[in-house]
């Protein structure tokens, strides 16, 4: 009687066990989800906020193209058609040797400038087996004006026309909608206007996005000037934009009170002020190419 | 004492039938293509995990979505995973089920089979039958399999203006090779 009830108990035993166990727990504890380290991706959707940059950089083999345009001031009137009469433009490309440096070259007419930068994402922003809160990237550039001196008679040295910028963007996406970016800069002009001027200029530039569809993003920029003449005597840029994302182009379209394109024009010599309706439409166009 | 000696052996039997019940996946490719008229895009996984067991042949196969690679460029992988497959919320891709055709495992030889079951993606479960070849070596099974996935069936919504650029039906290829356990 003894035998029975104990092949009894281990035949239920094993019909019990083998329906307790469905496959996917069993899967579970076989192959577990691995608690890997995640990098946070597309904190910004491109490399460009609205004027300045953004934590992204260009990833291995990837070609970016830009196509920027500011327009005159909206308080113009019909004459110049709100502005769309005048037109700022700066081009450029920006290829990534990995997916952590980028380099990039561009050409504004605004002063005739010629620009070139190297950005260095120092680090990611990870969750997982890591966790670290924010995309780091460093941007170190400089700019050369082609224009003509307006005094002839004055030789002015080649160096007169660099200028140097050298910034750093400390970016969060917060979510899948929502990224902030703080970004101070120093600029360093090796020439400037007047002697009230300053050469060395710092600011500190914060910045963010907002998802609202998956196509239209809101995108926004604010860089202040820290205190000094050029505080006193030149404007905050300020911006607002929407963002249009279709695979391989970023559209993005906004308002301003800047007119340049490069660091060394919209941050410290920005004129328009945005309550006296100083306010120019712009866009960029930001086309990517791999070479895989 | 041969109450006990029994109870050991039959214990025994059970556990050892058990080990040799369950196949794992060792190694694993997953890719998809979605092939429309303004562009080819092309995406693959090699951390696809899974499990058969043999002895009522069903199965569960488990693909974590923000493991695929490739893309055109890294901004339509965000796009993927943010505006499509919305990975965060949905992680995993899962098919889970049985095979319908009551094959000898223990026989070597190439066996063409329909595996049926629930196949989730982007959170949306559809009941599917799965056109599978697997060859059966001693200790090893290989299994591979082409297949569509019609974007509509799991609730996934392409905007109007890359309509053009992303396939509504998506093909995949699957190459497994699953060991005893």
């Amino acid at each position: 009687m003894k035998k029975y009830t104990t092949l009894l108990f281990i035949i239920l035993f094993s019909i019990i066990n083998s329906f307790a166990q469905d496959l996917l727990s069993m899967l579970d504890s076989i192959q577990p989800v691995k608690n890997e380290i995640i990098y946070e991706e597309g904190t910004f959707k491109s490399i460009r906020l609205i004027n300045g940059y953004t934590s992204e950089t260009a990833s291995k083999n990837e070609l970016i193209f830009s196509i920027s345009h500011r327009f005159g001031d909206v308080n113009q009137g019909i004459y110049d058609f709100f502005g769309l009469d005048q037109s700022t433009i700066r081009f450029g490309f920006e290829y990534g040797l990995n997916d952590y440096i980028d380099l990039a070259i561009g050409r504004s007419n605004y002063e005739k400038l010629y620009d070139g930068f190297i950005k260095i994402k120092l680090a990611r922003q990870s969750s997982g087996n890591k966790n670290f809160p924010f995309t780091i990237t460093l941007l170190e550039g400089l700019s050369i004006s082609a224009q003509e001196w307006t005094i002839d008679e004055v030789d002015y040295p080649f160096s007169a026309r660099i200028n140097y910028i050298h910034e750093l963007f400390i970016a969060r996406k917060f979510n899948e909608k929502l990224s902030l970016q703080l970004s101070p800069v120093i600029i360093h002009r090796n020439m400037v206007k007047t002697k009230k001027d300053q050469n060395t200029v710092g600011a500190i530039g914060i910045g963010g996005r907002y998802k609202i569809t998956n196509l239209f993003t809101a995108v926004s920029e604010y860089y202040y000037l820290l205190p000094g003449n050029t505080a006193d005597n030149y404007n905050n840029s300020l911006a607002f934009g929407i963002e249009i994302e279709t695979g391989g182009h970023v559209f993005q379209i906004h308002l301003s009170n800047s007119t340049g394109m490069t660091e060394k024009a919209f941050i410290p010599e920005t004129n328009g002020k945005w309550l006296d309706g100083d306010i120019g439409i712009g866009f960029n166009i930001i086309r990517l190419f791999s070479f895989k | 004492m041969k109450t006990i000696l029994l109870v050991l052996i039959t214990v025994f039997q059970i556990s050892t039938s058990l080990a040799q019940d369950i196949y794992v996946v060792s190694k694993a490719n997953v890719n998809f293509t979605s092939d429309a008229p303004l562009e080819m895009i092309e995406a693959e996984s090699n951390k696809l995990t899974g499990i058969l067991k043999i002895s009522d042949r069903s199965f569960v196969f488990r693909v974590p979505i923000k493991s695929f690679e490739g893309f055109n460029s890294s901004l339509q992988r965000t796009h993927f995973n943010e505006n499509y497959m919305e990975s965060t919320k949905f992680p995993h891709t899962v098919f889970e089920g049985k095979i319908i055709e009551e094959i000898d495992f223990s026989t070597p030889g190439t066996y063409n089979i329909r595996a049926k079951g629930s196949f989730t993606s982007h959170g949306i479960k559809q009941e599917r039958i799965i056109k599978c070849k697997l060859i059966i070596a001693p200790n090893k099974i290989t299994v591979s399999s082409k297949f569509t996935v019609l974007l509509e069936d799991h609730n996934i919504k392409i905007p109007t203006v890359v309509s053009q650029k992303i396939a509504e039906e998506i093909l995949i290829n699957i190459e497994l090779e699953l060991v005893p356990k």
